[in-house]
């Protein structure tokens, strides 16, 4: 088991990660509600109305993250053949019901405890965490009651449903997107106003009041408090019921056949296919950009692959956490801050190289055997792969430096120059990825979602790559880029170690260097990643 | 292509302080089918991987339909492999994905497509080639990995338990190809632990066994040195043989 936890190294980065931030938020969730509490004390019951709506909206939330679950891996069985011939349905539907909602209990019980902890030291009594309690248990009985076989319910439709099977990557990425919109474009107080008169009313308004109840001077109703925990009591058994239920239908069901009809010409039959009939639009696409086989054949599979099982790129995504807070400011104040088209410019290629090229040895998984034994050689994967990761990415990520420029007031020459940059920096990423994903290969998955896993890149791949797209970003920054050489300019002459200091000419010589290093090495990344594959040996 | 398609010399492997292969040699006639044999990591794979390039020798040399199997890109035109586990992709269809085997191995499209549709037919596939692999059995996904190995017409084909998990028919018609491509001059390098195929097909059996080739000859030859006159068959002599070299192997350890 720890050896299976250890394996997760990717995850278990995000979560180091992550618990740095929550634990950087709970002295102030913890100091806004011992002020809360003082004001309880002195007989001002005003914050009640405040923490019965945060508390609504956490049952809310939690309801929300229970429908995620059933419809998510949480939602599936391990070993499900085995399993399902061991015990009834009704014993593993439970035993997972019981185990999701085990889990959850840690986001509700950390920030709730710091909360109730801060109006306890308010209020001058260890009460009000007596009530907090009580509620976190509430919430999480009846909203895991609620949304776990939900969530299983829709798992049951979608695996009935061939069209909606076929659109799982689309809903789900609208689903992400719509949930960081909500939580980091500054919608979430909107949505919290538009979910107001169900947070205050019954019966979601009971669960303030029992939260409250025993916070001296918050004038909780303890009969709409035990009406929060008989509600709850009676949702736990419907609950387990309707997952029971639920999971039967999910579980047993016939999984829709997919006809492929996405790629192929529908309808057509398949002695009667042709090769330019039945040749994909992407296919076409590709057909204008490379004659080799091998490079169409690799780039193609590679995209396909990646659209229909999108959770394998899931580890890209971990810059834009850093992207969140500049968003966020440009929705707040609609200003785009100056370093917004180099931090596109750096996204995109640092996506471009992780997305594909930083393990294109281990990506192929079971199928690198037919690779190596087939007549493509190792320029045609690394186009191939080059080819798979640059298509999408450049336009997007020259378009959104290129609007960004735009936006932050630079001349229409600076604009395309930008733009035109952005697709040599998304390139120039793609190759060295190769290089170094070639020479640090990675074959051990993580878990991402069910039954399936993901090759991320290695560690040692990640970090070298990732370094060297910061050098190269900042460095075409600083040359080509006025506002951006003095920005990194005055970070550097606050924040260089041991009393160093640079001056702007010397910042333009270092970049120049650092620029003419990283040009030079990407056809050197290109040769080692060719020369890599050529000679690769399974040991 | 030369008259003996594979030529094995001293080909030896380790892994770290394991000796996987030892001094192996070997030589298989153009159009021969051979079966190889080996109880569970005796080094069957571990040999095959060698001899498509997949696996560098720790010694020894050898050549495959006249190309040395450290000429890798001279290499892979003329063979076709079969691993034990199908090499496919899960999201892609089966034909989706012979047709990527297909353009790796640089086949002209359309040319590519005949030969795909006419396989497919040929193992009863080609109602299911739309579907995603994911939902294959694993018989069919066997069978989407043989035609892969064969889509490029090889002159050479190591099959590493083509029949495990196909279906009566399929099996048969797996074994109808064999000795389909035996008549078209077509090297058969076969492991399997089905010797009922193997004593089929095979004209030549090498046994494997802790790393060291043990006996070599056409199958009525290995059953004729079974003890006994009764009638044998080729497992008899595969458990005969396989039984010797564990009892020599305890007589040295004494």
């Amino acid at each position: 088991m720890l050896r299976r936890i250890r394996s997760q190294d990717v995850w278990l980065a995000l979560v180091a990660v992550s618990s740095l931030a929550v634990l950087a938020v709970l002295p102030i969730l913890f100091g806004v509600a011992s002020d809360w509490g003082a004001s309880f004390a002195s007989g001002d019951a005003g914050p009640a109305a405040t923490v019965g709506l945060l508390v609504a909206v956490a049952w809310v939330f939690q309801v929300a993250m229970a429908v995620v679950a059933g419809v998510g891996s949480y939602g599936e069985v391990d070993n499900e053949a085995g399993m399902l011939t061991i015990r009834p349905p009704k014993d593993v539907a439970g035993g997972m019901l019981l185990m999701n909602t085990v889990s959850y209990a840690v986001y509700l019980l950390v920030p709730f405890v710091a909360g109730f902890a801060g109006l306890s030291a308010g209020v001058g009594s260890p009460l009000p965490l007596a009530g907090g309690l009580a509620a976190v248990v509430a919430i999480l009985a009846s909203s895991m009651a609620i949304g776990y076989p939900v969530g299983l319910a829709i798992k049951g439709v979608v695996r009935r449903s061939g069209t909606l099977s076929r659109l799982k990557p689309v809903i789900g990425g609208v689903v992400v997107v719509a949930y960081f919109w909500i939580m980091f474009a500054g919608h979430l107080p909107a949505l919290v106003d538009a979910l107001e008169p169900a947070t205050s009313g019954p019966p979601l308004g009971w669960l303030g009041d029992l939260a409250l109840v025993t916070t001296p001077g918050a004038g909780a109703s303890p009969l709409r408090a035990a009406g929060a925990l008989a509600l709850a009591l009676v949702l736990v058994p419907v609950g387990t019921l309707a997952t029971v239920r639920a999971a039967t239908y999910a579980w047993y069901a016939d999984p829709s056949r997919d006809d492929g009809d996405e790629v192929e010409g529908e309808g057509t039959a398949p002695a009667a296919r042709t090769a330019s009939a039945g040749t994909p639009p992407l296919d076409r696409v590709l057909g204008h950009l490379t004659r080799r086989q091998g490079t169409l054949g690799v780039a193609s599979v590679t995209l396909v692959r990646a659209y229909r099982a999108p959770l394998q790129l899931v580890f890209v995504a971990a810059p834009l956490l850093f992207a969140l807070p500049m968003v966020e400011g440009v929705v707040a104040t609609g200003t785009v801050p100056d370093y917004a088209p180099w931090f596109a410019m750096f996204y995109g290629a640092w996506a471009a190289g992780t997305a594909f090229p930083l393990n294109l040895v281990g990506n192929q998984g079971a199928t690198l055997p037919a690779l190596l034994t087939a007549r493509a050689d190792g320029r045609q994967v690394v186009h191939g792969s080059v080819l798979a990761a640059v298509l999408p990415l450049a336009p997007v990520t020259a378009a959104l430096a290129a609007a960004a420029a735009h936006a932050g007031g630079r001349s229409t020459t600076a604009v395309a120059a930008i733009g035109a940059l952005s697709v040599a920096v998304v390139a120039a990423g793609a190759l060295i990825a190769a290089g170094l994903g070639a020479l640090f290969p990675r074959f051990d998955g993580i878990d991402v979602s069910g039954g399936r896993s993901a090759v991320p890149p290695s560690k040692a791949a990640f970090a070298l790559f990732s370094l060297v797209v910061v050098l190269a970003v900042t460095a075409a920054g600083v040359l080509t880029d006025e506002v951006y050489h003095l920005l990194i300019h005055a970070l550097l002459s606050e924040y260089l170690p041991f009393g160093l200091s640079v001056t702007l000419d010397g910042l333009e010589t270092v970049s120049v260097g650092v620029a003419v290093a990283v040009a030079a090495a990407v056809p050197a990344a290109y040769l080692l990643a060719v020369r890599r594959i050529d000679d690769y040996r399974i040991e | 292509m030369t008259d003996r398609a594979i030529v094995a010399d001293g080909l030896t492997k380790r892994f770290g302080e394991e000796l996987a292969v030892s001094d192996l040699s070997l030589s298989i006639g153009s159009g021969d089918v051979y079966g190889f044999l080996g109880p569970n990591g005796a080094g069957k794979t571990t040999t095959m991987r060698m001899l498509t390039s997949l696996t560098r020798p720790t010694a020894g040399t050898a050549t495959v339909a006249g190309v040395s199997i450290a000429d890798r890109p001279a290499l892979t035109e003329r063979i076709g492999y079969l691993p034990a586990d199908p090499p496919v992709f899960d999201e892609l269809s089966g034909r989706e994905h012979l047709r990527y085997v297909a353009r790796l191995h640089e086949i002209p499209p359309d040319e590519a497509t005949d030969r795909i549709e006419a396989m497919l037919d040929q193992f009863g596939l080609a109602g299911d080639a739309d579907r995603r692999i994911e939902s294959y059995s694993t018989g069919m996904q066997k069978k989407v990995g043989v035609i892969a190995a064969l889509v490029h017409d090889p002159e050479v084909v190591f099959l590493d338990e083509p029949t495990s998990g196909l279906d009566p028919r399929a099996a048969r018609t797996m074994r109808d190809t064999i000795a389909e491509f035996a008549d078209r001059d077509v090297t058969v390098f076969l492991s399997s632990h089905v010797l009922s195929v193997v004593d089929e097909l095979a004209d030549t059996v090498g046994v494997i066994d802790d790393g060291k080739l043990v006996a070599e000859g056409p199958p009525e030859e290995l059953k004729r040195r079974v003890e006994g006159d009764g009638e044998t068959d080729l497992e008899t002599a595969f458990l005969d043989i396989t039984k010797e070299d564990d009892e020599l192997d305890d007589v040295v350890e004494a």
